[in-house]
């Protein structure tokens, strides 16, 4: 019994020595966390990297949002239409890939090239931010005693690849500290994204429709179970096609208006 | 009188005679028998040109890059080019602008092709332009592509940018015909595949594998196996058998994966034979061979063409492996819903087409599904119908009014709906495994596809006597047409081509269209059967004038408008009797002619989607006194009800165009597509189709008899007699004739009156629909969830159905003659947004919201609530507060009126009040969202809270939020609104309001970037509640020292949903500017301790760091071009600015400063902006405008000078020079040259001279030969004859 008493009043007494000594770290010095953990070595490549990763996600993400358009896209449907609790097609602005304004006529590929489309809108897009991230890095290497040195100017390149997007930069600067040496030259990220998996699949219902007023999107689920396609005939004559990516569930929607008969009235 | 003199000695002269008898009577003979064997008379047509219905006429231009958001190159009218065209207008169609040109667009980069684009927007994006628009192109010939595992039917260069970026060798085979067969040749790859070993053996001699092809092996330089596993024994591995199981991409088995992560074989339980002592197991040996294998827990070798693919196990759905988490899920959909009810296990991704009721072509007497019709079942005699002549009905299209037709997909286990285009502009075909082009249809599933209905081929297939010849074979080998034959009488019979899928009509139009019908018939098929030439060309002039109006439908119908001329002779004694035609008075005329007339469209005596049949579409005319009209075919029509039940067995045939690809092949599609009822009017503009002459006349025939007597007898005794008879015969009137023309005019179908519920066709019975439980009248439209109600569907219940909510996903088909009354309300329970809520005392004319303890609600908490209606309604609500206190048991005065008008002003207007959350929808659930001030910021917000109540504060209090009633109103469709006064009341907890305020949506957001320049920026944003609001640059300034004022709305009603506005100025100092804002609640409150002041917010603005600077503007100064119209690209480069130059670069024509002038760039939105132009000669000011997301803006302009440069180009010099003669042009040309052309009339594909710097050309000098040469400028000027002509001799000629 008594052992049990003792046992309990040295654990307060411990417990109480814990809390003192943490008040009196964290009174004594003014920044407790930078004592304890001291900052870790800055990879300058790394955090280039990091910063135009999360610009590409920024902008991929946005384009798929607003399928496939960083602005506004020059031709569109506004359109909304509930059909279920799936298959809801939100109202929105939906670009049309694929259109005419005629009667009996075929639809005129609006985007063609798309995934160069695609492309230069994220070069565009990218262009300031990786000169951003260059200077965010200099700043903070400075800010942590470099001196910095450029060597080259810049130029980066940008490619869509499946299941992602690829970007080469070349860039080279050096920054100098009294005991180190830190280098950033040429290096490439890739970004995880559906962007252009979606794009190749928008392209081939496009390319379907405008050559034979239909496209067999069954056919295109059967070689890439990755993808949903879903088509939805508005009673405008217009086609509204879903393209899901399952393994993210990101979506875009396009329109289309292409061999549309007359009603006679 | 003038007197005749008788010579009695030329009369005496026998032989005068009998030759003065002889010539009448040959001359008599050629008339009677001119007669007996005349053809028919030509007819006349008259047709309309119908092209002005498309609006296809005027003078064209072509807009390019118009912001009107149509189209890159958009067609407009020439008057359009200053009011509808922002960008470049040139004369004639956008076809023959180079720029907008429809081709092919190539691009190389990733191997796709892009059928029907515009070269302009193809090259801008490095894309290779060909003029093929159908990509018939060699880059774009697509083949079976192999990479590894994986197969897909692609171009050779799309086949090499996927082998590249996956590091693995590609097989490409072009003569792979389809997509189906590629993937096909996956399972055939057994033979190339193995284990491939790599690197160098490890400690204990083992090496590393992969499990790959021989191609890839080889890439990587391993030592490949084939056929066997990387756990065979044999090869001394790392790899060890059957580490776990596992899906494979492209693959649909589930493997067995060895502990390198490579395949093996598909997974079976019985692991020994799975493994096959470590060689290849072809799926085909692998267990369970040739099943789906769904349910299986021994064996995974799962086919996605029986409808189950390797999938992670799904606890509850799925059935589990004896090993790992691995199985064949099951794809298909069990029970699908197919045509006319049945119901179908389906494969996955097997489609199939589900109609409305009968399709395409069927005979009344035997109809699919429903067999030899027992119209007896229907109260109508066979007798009857013998008398009618069912007989000889034969076919008609079948298609009921408002039919559309479906596709059905099962995709991964769900049925998905994809409707054809309505009015069946598309039909619904099921494809043929043999010619299946790109569609599916293997292993014995159904495939369908929705695709195009060539119906307008059918019409323009007919010539002016309807179809004969060479339209009979086109109409049958077109798999949407069909040959109508109409057999009425001997005399009246011809053929028609068809549709076999008649269109669908817009049926909002007017009530009829009679007169379309007329001029349609009049234009199109002029002509009766015997009539004189000189009635019909008057007819026709007098009528073909007023057809120019019709309509298209008034057009087709019109096409079945036929007459039929009897012919009726009077015989003595027995009087008028019909000898021709005859048949076209019999009730057999009208069924005939009423068939063809709804196969043509929607016309004539037909049947909606219910079953319903109307009448009115057709009308019967007789001209003349004899005989009977045909009768009309009231009550046998509404056997037509039959065709709105869709027989199982009956299927739309795809014929020649039973796949997606097939569309492409047809070489007269785009004729089709391209002029559409042009074609009609140019074709079936003639006649009538069923014209035959009758025979010969009466008198003609007394003549020929009369003739033949004389023949056979003597001369005088038969020619005195013949006399007599003659004579007597035309004082009765003997022999005389008489035509009457009996007129079957076709048009538009019409809509059953009211909302077709009440006309329920005498078959609705036998083909249950109409008036079933499946949805009367209107409702008929939403009675089958997998068959979305339209506007055609709805429109063709009645007259007065109608859609609403059109494109919301909330369509309903309504009777606008609906008798609902005025929406009667009740509250709506799942609207309560808060569990803390609920409904009391309910009532008819209102229920009170209260807190689940009865007590009143939290000021300033959103609450959500809601109404339902017995009826579709549209529901508002007044923000307008009530203040009186009535029982909502009492019944409010304008209960009792029932004049709309009256009720609108006994209480809200339904204009001015707000609409649900749900909007201007109609529904039957409505919800609402509000708050309500408290007790306190009431008061407080108050100037003289004494002066404004009547009695005590607190009672004016306890009015205020105590007791408030929100007046709900409702109005139906046919916007008849509720009588009672519907009132919600609500009261506020009068406690005192401790809750600070809450500040939410800035504008601009916190964050915002604002102009360069700019010195302070005007913001907004919203408070929950009415408050004091101040700003400082220092978060720890105390409310009542902060410098900063904000103007914010005080008035307790004057809050939105946002919550109350405040708006300041706030000044821009710094490149990052921080502000810090507080508010204090109760705004007016007096006892300062009363007051809440919420907590520091901290808004950010940034200001742009450098100006947006414009720097470059190209082209400038002087161009020039061969020919105008000049395509220029106009360039902007920006910089600066928030975000480095990405701007927003517009430009306007002579620099204006009207800023609606201003057209933005079609390439814009980066720092580089463009936009191609084409403009004509002369001097350009372009005006160029950027604006940045942060609003900086910069200008510039560019002037540019367009010279159009229509000289050819002038030898300058010419001469020899070691061995070569050199000619020197005064400007940059191409010269040709040529020894034998003295014309000089050189193409591009002559001799070209050698031009090393365009101005100097040489060829290699040829003695003894004349060298006759031509040059041309970039803008191919050149002389009409030789540029020069060079002479062995040393003569030089040069010309012009």
């Amino acid at each position: 019994m008594q052992s049990k008493k003792a046992q309990v009043t040295l654990f307060v007494i411990i417990g109480i020595i814990i809390v003192i000594s943490v008040i009196l770290l964290f009174s004594l010095f003014e920044n407790p966390i930078s004592t304890f953990f001291p900052p870790q070595t800055v990879e300058p490549t790394q955090i280039v990297s990091e910063c135009i990763d999360n610009n590409i996600k920024e902008v991929t993400d946005y384009m798929i949002i607003h399928n496939f358009y960083l602005g506004e896209p020059r031709i569109y449907k506004s359109f909304g239409y509930n059909l279920g609790k799936n298959d809801e097609i939100p109202f929105d602005k939906y670009p049309y890939l694929c259109y005419t304004d005629k009667y009996y006529a075929k639809c005129i590929v609006q985007e063609p090239a798309l995934i160069s489309f695609l492309e230069k809108q994220v070069t565009d897009y990218l262009k300031p931010k990786i000169a951003a991230c260059f200077d965010n890095l200099k700043s903070e290497m400075i800010k942590d005693g470099y001196s910095v040195q450029i060597d080259k100017e810049g130029e980066f390149s940008v490619e869509m690849i499946s299941r992602g997007v690829k970007v080469k930069v070349a860039r080279e600067m050096i920054f100098v500290k009294a005991d180190s040496q830190k280098n950033v030259g040429t290096f490439s990220s890739v970004t995880q994204t559906p962007i252009y998996d979606l794009a190749i699949t928008a392209q081939e219902i496009v390319r379907q429709e405008a050559k034979w007023c239909n496209s067999d999107y069954v056919m295109i689920m059967r070689n890439n179970p990755k993808i949903e396609i879903n088509k939805f005939q508005t009673g405008d004559d217009n086609k509204i096609y879903t393209v899901k990516d399952t393994l993210t569930g990101k979506v875009i929607r396009f329109a289309i208006r292409g061999c549309v008969l007359k009603t006679p009235a | 009188m003038k007197e005749i003199k008788i010579n009695y000695k030329w009369v005496n002269n026998k032989k005068s005679f009998v030759v003065l008898f002889e010539t009448g009577m040959l001359i008599l003979s050629i008339f009677a028998f001119a007669f007996m064997i005349s053809e028919p008379i030509k007819t006349v047509s008259a047709s309309i040109d119908v092209s002005s219905m498309l609006g296809s006429g005027g003078d064209k231009s072509c807009c390019i890059n118009s912001e009107s958001g149509v189209n890159n190159c958009l067609e407009i009218s020439s008057s359009e080019c200053s009011t509808s065209c922002d960008g470049t207008c040139t004369s004639g169609s956008c076809s023959e602008v180079s720029e907008c040109k429809l081709g092919c667009c190539f691009d190389a980069v990733e191997g796709l092709c892009d059928p029907n684009a515009q070269k302009q927007s193809c090259e801008s994006r490095n894309g290779t332009y060909f003029g093929d628009a159908s990509c018939n192109v060699a880059q774009c010939k697509q083949g079976c592509c192999t990479l590894g595992f994986d197969a897909q039917y692609i171009t050779e260069d799309r086949c090499k940018k996927l082998s590249n970026n996956l590091g693995i060798p590609y097989n490409f085979e072009l003569n792979v015909k389809d997509e189906a067969t590629c993937i096909g040749k996956l399972s055939n790859q057994s033979e190339n595949i193995g284990a491939c070993l790599i690197g160098e053996e490890d400690g204990n001699g083992k090496v590393n594998c992969k499990f790959t092809t021989a191609e890839e092996c080889n890439e990587i330089k391993g030592n490949f196996n084939i056929n066997m596993l990387c756990s065979n024994v044999d090869l001394n591995t790392v790899c060890l058998k059957q580490n776990r199981t596992g899906c494979i991409e492209g693959l649909d088995e589930v493997y067995w994966i060895d502990s390198c992560g490579n395949r093996e074989n598909v997974y079976s339980s019985d692991k020994d034979k799975s493994w096959n002592k470590g060689i290849v197991l072809s799926k085909e040996e692998s267990c369970n061979s040739g099943r789906s294998n769904l349910g299986s827990s021994t064996c995974g070798n799962c086919n996605y063409e029986l409808g189950s693919m390797c999938g992670l196990y799904r606890k509850g759905i799925d059935t589990k492996l004896k090993n790992g988490d691995y199985t064949c899920r099951d794809l298909n959909c069990h029970d699908a819903a197919g045509h006319a009810g049945t119901k179908k296990d389906r494969v996955n991704g097997e489609s199939w087409c589900v109609y409305d009721g009968q399709i395409g072509s069927v005979g009344l007497g035997s109809i699919p599904g429903i067999g030899n019709l027992d119209l007896s079942s229907l109260g109508i005699s066979s007798n009857f119908l013998g008398g009618l002549g069912l007989g000889s009905i034969g076919l008609l299209s079948a298609d009921p009014v408002g039919s559309r037709h479906f596709r059905y997909v099962c995709i991964n286990g769900e049925v998905k709906v994809e409707p054809c285009a309505d009015y069946r502009k598309e039909i619904c075909v099921k494809t043929d495994s043999s010619n299946s082009g790109n569609s599916s249809s293997s292993s014995g599933k159904e495939s369908a596809l929705c695709r195009t209905n060539m119906w307008e081929q059918c019409i323009s297939m007919n010539g002016g006597s309807g179809c004969d010849g060479a339209c009979l074979v086109q109409c049958v080998a077109n798999s949407d047409c069909r040959i109508h034959p109409i057999y009425v009488d001997k005399n009246f019979k011809f053929n028609v081509c068809v549709p076999k899928y008649p269109p669908g009509f817009d049926l909002s139009g007017g009530a009829n269209s009679t007169a379309g019908s007329i001029a349609g018939s009049l234009s199109s098929y002029l002509g009766s059967q015997s009539e004189t030439l000189s009635t019909i060309t008057s007819t026709a002039s007098a009528l073909t004038g007023s057809s120019s109006g019709s309509s298209e439908s008034g057009q087709l119908c019109g096409m079945a408008t036929q007459t039929c001329t009897e012919t009726w002779i009077k015989k003595c004694p027995d009087g008028w009797e019909c000898v021709s035609n005859c048949d076209c008075q019999e009730r057999g005329f009208t069924i005939q002619m009423n068939n063809l007339c709804a196969s043509m469209g929607d016309c004539g005596s037909f049947t909606n989607i219910a079953g319903v049949v109307t009448d009115q579409g057709y009308s019967i005319s007789k001209k003349g006194k004899r005989g009977d009209k045909p009768p009309r075919i009231t009550g046998l029509n509404m056997v037509y009800g039959i065709f709105a039940k869709p027989s199982k067995d009956q299927f739309a045939s795809g014929g020649e165009y039973n796949s997606v690809s097939a569309i492409d092949g047809i070489s007269y599609v785009s004729s089709l597509f391209g002029d559409g009822y042009a074609k009609i009017k140019g074709k079936v503009s003639g006649g009538l189709f069923g014209k035959e002459q009758i025979g010969m006349t009466v008198g003609g025939g007394v003549v020929g008899g009369v003739a033949g007597g004389l023949i056979g007898g003597g001369f005088m005794g038969a020619g005195i007699g013949a006399a007599v008879i003659i004579g007597i015969m035309a004082a009765m009137g003997c022999g005389k004739t008489e035509e009457v023309e009996i007129t079957f005019t076709c048009s538009k179908w019409q809509r059953p009156y009211g909302d077709g519920g009440g006309l329920t066709g005498i078959v609705s019975d036998l083909i249950q629909k109409g008036n079933s439980s499946s949805g009367k009248g209107c409702d008929y439209c939403q009675s089958d969830p997998l068959k979305p109600c339209s506007k055609y569907r709805c429109e063709s219940l009645g007259i007065s159905c109608k859609l609403i909510n059109e494109n919301t996903g909330q369509e309903q088909c309504i009777s606008s003659n609906s008798k609902d009354g005025p929406p009667i309300i009740s509250p709506w329970e799942e609207a309560l947004n808060n569990s803390n809520y609920k409904y009391t005392d309910i009532t008819e004319n209102g229920f009170r919201v209260r807190a689940k303890d009865g007590g009143c609600i939290e000021a300033f908490s959103e609450i959500t609530f809601g109404v339902e209606t017995n009826v579709l309604a549209k529901c508002r609500i007044s923000e307008d507060l009530s203040e009186t206190d009535e029982d909502l048991s009492e019944t409010d005065e304008s209960n009792d009126k029932t004049n709309s008008e009256e009720k609108v002003d006994s209480g809200y207007n339904f204009d001015s009040m707000t609409p649900s959350l749900s909007g201007e929808i109609f529904l039957l659930n409505h919800s609402f969202a509000t708050f309500f001030e408290s007790g306190e910021s009431i008061i407080s917000n108050e100037l003289n809270p004494e002066e404004e109540a009547n009695d005590t504060i607190e009672n004016y209090v306890l009015d205020k939020i105590g007791n408030i009633n929100l007046h709900v109103k409702c109005a139906n469709v046919n916007a008849v609104t509720n009588d009672n006064d519907y009132r919600i009341n609500f009261c506020v907890k009068p406690g005192p309001d401790r809750t600070p305020p809450v500040i939410s949506s800035f504008i601009p957001p916190s964050g915002s970037t604002v102009k360069f320049n700019l010195t302070e920026k005007q913001i907004a944003f919203f408070v929950n509640e009415p408050s004091e609001c101040k700003w400082d640059k220092d978060k720890l300034t105390k409310f009542e020292n902060m410098s900063g004022k904000i103007q914010c709305i005080t008035d307790g009603n004057l809050g939105t949903r946002l919550g109350y506005v405040c708006n300041t100025t706030l000044p821009i100092t710094d490149n990052e500017n921080k502000y810090y804002i507080r508010c204090k609640d109760k705004p007016l409150e007096t006892n300062l301790s009363a007051r809440n002041l919420g907590s520091p917010y901290e808004y950010i603005l940034k200001k742009t760091e450098s100006p947006l600077l414009i720097n470059s503007i190209l082209p400038s100064g002087n161009m020039s071009s061969g020919t105008e119209p000049v395509s220029i690209e106009l360039e902007v480069t920006t910089s600066g600015g928030v975000e480095n130059g990405i701007s927003i670069c517009e430009f306007n024509i002579a620099n204006e400063s009207d800023e609606s002038l201003y057209v933005k760039f079609y390439d814009t939105g980066a720092s580089e902006h463009k936009q191609p132009l084409q403009i004509k000669k002369g001097k350009w000011n372009f005006g160029i405008k950027c604006t940045d997301a942060a609003e900086n803006e910069a200008l510039g302009n560019t002037i540019i000078d367009i010279q159009i440069d229509e000289d050819y180009p002038l030898i300058s010099r010419v001469y020899y020079s070691s061995g070569s003669l050199i000619v020197i042009t005064n400007e940059e040309s191409s010269c040709y040259y040529s020894y034998n052309n003295s014309l000089c009339d050189l193409t591009k594909e002559d001799l070209m001279m050698n031009s090393p710097d365009l101005f100097e050309h040489d060829i290699s000098w040829k003695p003894d030969t004349i060298h006759y040469i031509q040059c041309m400028d970039n803008w191919e000027n050149k002389p009409s004859k030789c540029s020069i002509i060079v002479k062995p001799n040393k003569d030089i000629i040069i010309q012009e």
